[in-house]
């Protein structure tokens, strides 16, 4: 077998102990910055860029990814502790993740969101090794078209997110897609909703958004509440996932993984897909669907492994394509530039050593990431033990900064202040701040891949049923509309409602 | 002797401090540590630049200079931020061709003056431009897109990264030059639109060498024509403008350092100084070279008319084009 | 019948306040060229939005107030009291503190003055522990992104 001989190279590249050790630096410092809200991936690896200047390319390679995908284990953390999404892929783990740790299952969500996490970059690396080219080729079909479908699909998917009124997740939706066209327009360059703020000429950011309607928002209604009573019940149970845990998990965990490998290889928009998508199935596919949003054990499996396996595929369009996918993925582009590697298409047959090692790293990276996280939820579930107090502060304190340190604005700070008390007003009003986020980073895309679309085939509508990958989707967008309103056509959906 | 040796150890003193006030910023000068503001997100060729500036700047001067990536508004927002600073030699700023040639002219509100705002310190790097054709288009060279195009006008497509970007101009300035009619399918960002490209969805990309060049390697992308002087090492098989009979297309992406306009002029020589020895370091020019670069230092009156005249020549093409932002 | 009539009240808030949103997008948006929906323009796309948010708001709106008990007339005025604005008003007030001193005094002040502040909004915080986890966390932020991750931050007032 080629593949496992180039594999094994891979491996023997990969396990040298200066590789070790960059991987293993990788994987910590992208933790880290993971469960800091704001900071991410992109600021992290822009830092380190030029220490990688004296390294060689394939150590500098290793440890990089290891701070894309570390991140993402660390981004779970904090949506699970302090329901803080630092990326659109978070956003749903917040749902039942930080529902859970309320309940005083932190660990337990910790620990599968880890398990799961490891078992989908295992079959995503796998899934890179054995068909790199023939996932290239379907992300290359996808055109603005397929991408326009695809992006309806997921709109109505977004409802169901929502666990009280499907009226209101809809509204908060159309009222995130609406968000989302504020700043220029990818098509005519005309700015919308700016009012001649500079600031908005691009649009809110994400992390302005979510850290307003999640973070700043729970702390404003927190405090209101009255903190005497505590947020977190006191442990319950042991910290570890428990025999239960993983019978519920472990088929979510491998819908999640499927869905988060294919989808991931799409550039633009494929990736933010992926945790929703698997989120939706899963609540469809449940017995006992309300118990999302309170918690559900598979709410949290299905989309964290979705996550990491989406974050593992996002690497074959660079890999073979030599197109980047994400912000990060072209900071890994000029990270191999720096040593003369020119990411593109020959890059696998020029330098197979550094392709291959870089895969294996991933495993290796993926395997450091669960020895060094489930020690780690013992911390984090003792961090949970401060007073809120002394906890919301810290968390408003990390908000800024995170929000500061995207594109150092203090106008985007100001701003969150805004989503922050709109947030407050959706949790009085109980409208679910999770639909308008998918619906405020899927809006932008759905519009300019609809207008380019019609652009590219001179006005032609048909264009979206006359391709045959666009019309699959668009039919999986009818279906799952009609499994959507046929249960509240039949019974008239009481307003679920639940007091805390 | 005694008397002497006071006299002269007095008069060099004075000496001294005469000379230290008649450049006292450029004395002391930098005794903190200095900004260099990036208009785009980490990554890319302006990141890469800027980093390289920075690393070396910081060595020459002893003192930290730290990049600070400030992306938005098509340039804009650094751009202000960069005019707005204080003129103390502290806040430098990667300006990239477009941002003082291209978006004055498209968006007639940008709160800074593309003249009077800055004092050029030096141009730094140049990429130049490639026209790409995806493996569908009916056109193998320049002669066969030209002829393709007006055969049927409006029929091919390019795509670019963005509206009002050097992408966009330049394929408005080859519509202009040749008379034929394509029409523009604008994308966020080069790689979506090279994707594009690769994905047979338009049939042309006007971008950089930088990105263009692995994909006309690897054969997935048609290489007609390159906007340098010469022929890349990196794509020899590529004609030059003027050897494909289009002497007139002349496209650079440059990048430069500016500071505040009032910044005192012995920071602005120094910093042109450094400059010009930096990018003639042999470890940099490879590090540019890599990424399709090449450094192309100059004082800063060359700089200043550079601007002038890429200001002029861009005006007429946003003009003829229609384009414009708001 | 009190919790029936806080049901429809919030209801009825929430459909005018997307009527509202709706709206004011649609209108702004109309300032946009519309273009034919062949060839989209600017302004279609979000007009087209606004008036399904409006519609939805309506909608929304209407079934709190079929919903409402005949003799229970909606009381009028939102439950606000200076109390429950309070966390509301000192939290953002601590966040926009953020914003107007990490560029004029740096990140450590800055930071301290997001946790006096926002304290505030508890009335239960005690000033000596603020104070001690004002200086924590000051300490702790310049540690970790001013040296730890090398952010371009201002640090000091100096």
């Amino acid at each position: 077998m080629e593949l496992f001989s180039q594999l094994g190279h891979g491996f023997e590249a990969a396990l040298s102990l200066t590789n070790l050790g960059y991987c293993l630096i990788g994987v910590t410092l992208g933790t880290l910055v993971g469960v800091l809200p704001g900071i991410g991936p992109v600021a992290t690896i822009a830092m380190l860029l030029p220490v990688t200047y004296g390294q060689p390319p394939l150590s500098a390679l290793i440890m990089l990814a290891g701070i894309y995908y570390g991140a993402q284990y660390g981004g779970s953390t904090s949506a699970i502790l302090v329901n803080l999404p630092g990326e659109s892929s978070s956003v749903v783990t917040c749902l039942d993740g930080h529902a859970m740790a309320r309940k005083g299952r932190a660990g337990a969500a910790l620990g599968i969101a880890a398990l799961g996490s490891f078992f989908a970059g295992t079959v995503a690396t796998l899934l890179i090794a054995a068909l790199a080219d023939p996932l290239a080729t379907l992300a290359l079909k996808f055109g603005p078209a397929e991408y326009f479908s695809l992006m309806v699909l997921g709109l109505i998917a977004a409802v169901v997110l929502a666990n009280g009124s499907l009226v209101k997740a809809v509204a908060m939706t159309v009222l995130g897609l609406l968000l989302g066209l504020i700043g220029t327009d990818v098509n005519s360059g005309t700015e919308r909703y700016s009012f001649g703020i500079p600031e908005l000429s691009d649009g809110f950011g994400f992390v302005v958004v979510s850290m307003g309607l999640f973070g700043i928002a729970e702390i404003i209604h927190n405090l209101e509440k009255g903190i005497e009573r505590n947020i977190f019940a006191t442990s319950v149970g042991g910290i570890w996932p428990t025999r239960a845990d993983f019978k519920a998990a472990w088929k979510p965990v491998l819908r999640g993984t499927f869905l988060g490998s294919v989808l991931g290889v799409l550039p633009g928009g494929g990736a933010i897909l992926s945790s929703f998508a698997a989120y939706t199935i899963e609540k469809k596919l449940a017995k006992d669907p309300s118990r999302f949003g309170q918690g559900a054990i598979e709410g949290v499996a299905a989309p964290e492994s979705a996550n990491n396996a989406g974050a593992q595929t996002s690497f074959i369009p660079l890999l073979t394509l030599g197109i980047p996918p994400n912000a990060v993925m072209a900071l890994m582009v000029g990270a191999m530039m720096i040593h003369g590697i020119v990411p593109g298409p020959q890059v696998m047959t020029e330098k197979p050593e550094l392709f291959w090692g870089l895969i294996a790293s991933m495993w290796i990276g993926n395997l450091m990431l669960v020895l060094l996280n489930l020690p780690l939820i013992g911390i984090w579930i003792r961090l949970l033990r401060v007073p809120y107090q002394v906890l919301y502060p810290a968390i408003l304190v990390f908000c800024c900064i995170g929000i500061y340190s995207v594109n150092q604005s203090t106008t985007e700070v100001a701003f969150a202040v805004g989503f922050g008390l709109l947030g407050w007003l959706f949790i009085k009003l109980q409208c679910e701040p999770a639909p308008l986020l998918l619906g405020f980073v899927l809006g932008p895309l759905m519009e300019e891949n609809l207008r380019r679309a019609m652009l590219l085939a001179r006005g032609d509508p048909t264009v979206f049923v006359t391709r045959g990958l666009s019309l699959t989707l668009l039919l999986m967008a009818v279906a799952l509309l009609v499994i959507l309103v046929l249960p509240s056509v039949r019974r008239t959906r009481d307003v679920a409602f639940h007091e805390d | 002797m005694r008397m002497s040796r006071l006299l002269s150890s007095l008069m060099t003193a004075t000496a001294l401090l005469i000379g230290a006030t008649a450049a006292n910023a450029a004395d002391d000068w930098p005794n903190k540590p200095l900004k260099l503001i990036v208009p785009f997100p980490p990554g890319g060729a302006a990141d890469a630049v800027g980093r390289i500036v920075a690393e070396k700047l910081g060595e020459a001067l002893k003192q930290p200079v730290v990049v600070e990536n400030k992306a938005g508004a098509g340039t804009a927002i650094a751009a202000d931020a960069a005019a707005k600073a204080a003129p103390d030699g502290y806040t430098l700023s990667l300006a990239p061709a477009g941002q003082l040639t291209i978006l004055p002219h498209l968006n007639k509100s940008i709160p800074y003056d593309p003249f009077k705002s800055f004092a050029p310190v030096s141009l730094v790097a140049e990429v130049p431009y490639v026209i790409g054709a995806s493996a569908d288009t009916p056109a193998a060279t320049l002669k066969d897109l030209i002829a393709a195009a007006k055969r049927e006008p409006g029929k091919l497509s390019y795509s670019s990264c963005g509206n009002g970007t050097l992408c966009h101009l330049s394929g408005e300035l080859f519509k202009t030059l040749t008379g034929t009619d394509l029409l523009h399918v604008p994308f966020k960002g080069s790689a979506p639109a090279i994707q594009a490209l690769l994905g047979n969805q338009v049939n042309l990309a006007f971008d950089t060498l930088t990105i263009l060049a692995p994909q006309v390697k690897a054969g997935k992308v048609k290489g007609l024509v390159i906007t340098s002087k010469t022929r890349s090492p990196l794509l020899p098989e590529v004609p030059t403008a003027a050897e494909a009979g289009l002497p007139e297309f002349v496209v650079s992406s440059w990048f430069g350092i500016v500071v505040p306009a009032a910044t005192p002029q012995p920071v602005v020589s120094r910093l042109n100084a450094e400059i010009n020895r930096i990018a003639a370091l042999p470890d940099v020019r490879e590090r540019l070279a890599a990424q399709g670069l090449d450094a192309i230092p100059s004082t800063p009156e060359a700089f200043t008319k550079t601007i002038h005249d890429d200001y002029a020549r861009w005006g007429k093409v946003v003009e003829a084009s229609g384009a414009k932002l708001d | 019948m009190s919790f029936r009539r806080s049901l429809d009240q919030r209801e009825f808030i929430a459909g005018a306040a997307f009527l509202l949103f709706g709206i004011s997008f649609s209108l702004i948006a109309l300032h946009y060229p519309l273009g034919t929906a062949m060839r989209m323009g600017p302004g279609y796309f979000p007009v087209l939005l606004g008036l399904i948010l409006s519609c939805i708001g309506v909608l929304i709106g209407i079934s709190a107030l079929r919903r409402r008990p005949i003799d229970d007339a909606p009381t009028t005025g939102a439950p606000f009291t200076w109390s429950s604005l309070r966390p509301a008003l000192l939290i953002s007030a601590s966040v926009l503190l953020f914003a107007v001193a990490i560029e004029s005094v740096g990140l450590a002040l800055a930071t301290f003055g997001v946790v006096a502040v926002s304290s505030l909004a508890n009335r239960e915080s005690r000033w000596p522990a603020v104070l001690a986890s004002g200086i924590a966390l000051s300490a702790m932020s310049v540690g970790i992104f001013a040296y730890g991750l090398r952010l371009p931050f201002r640090v000091t007032p100096f």
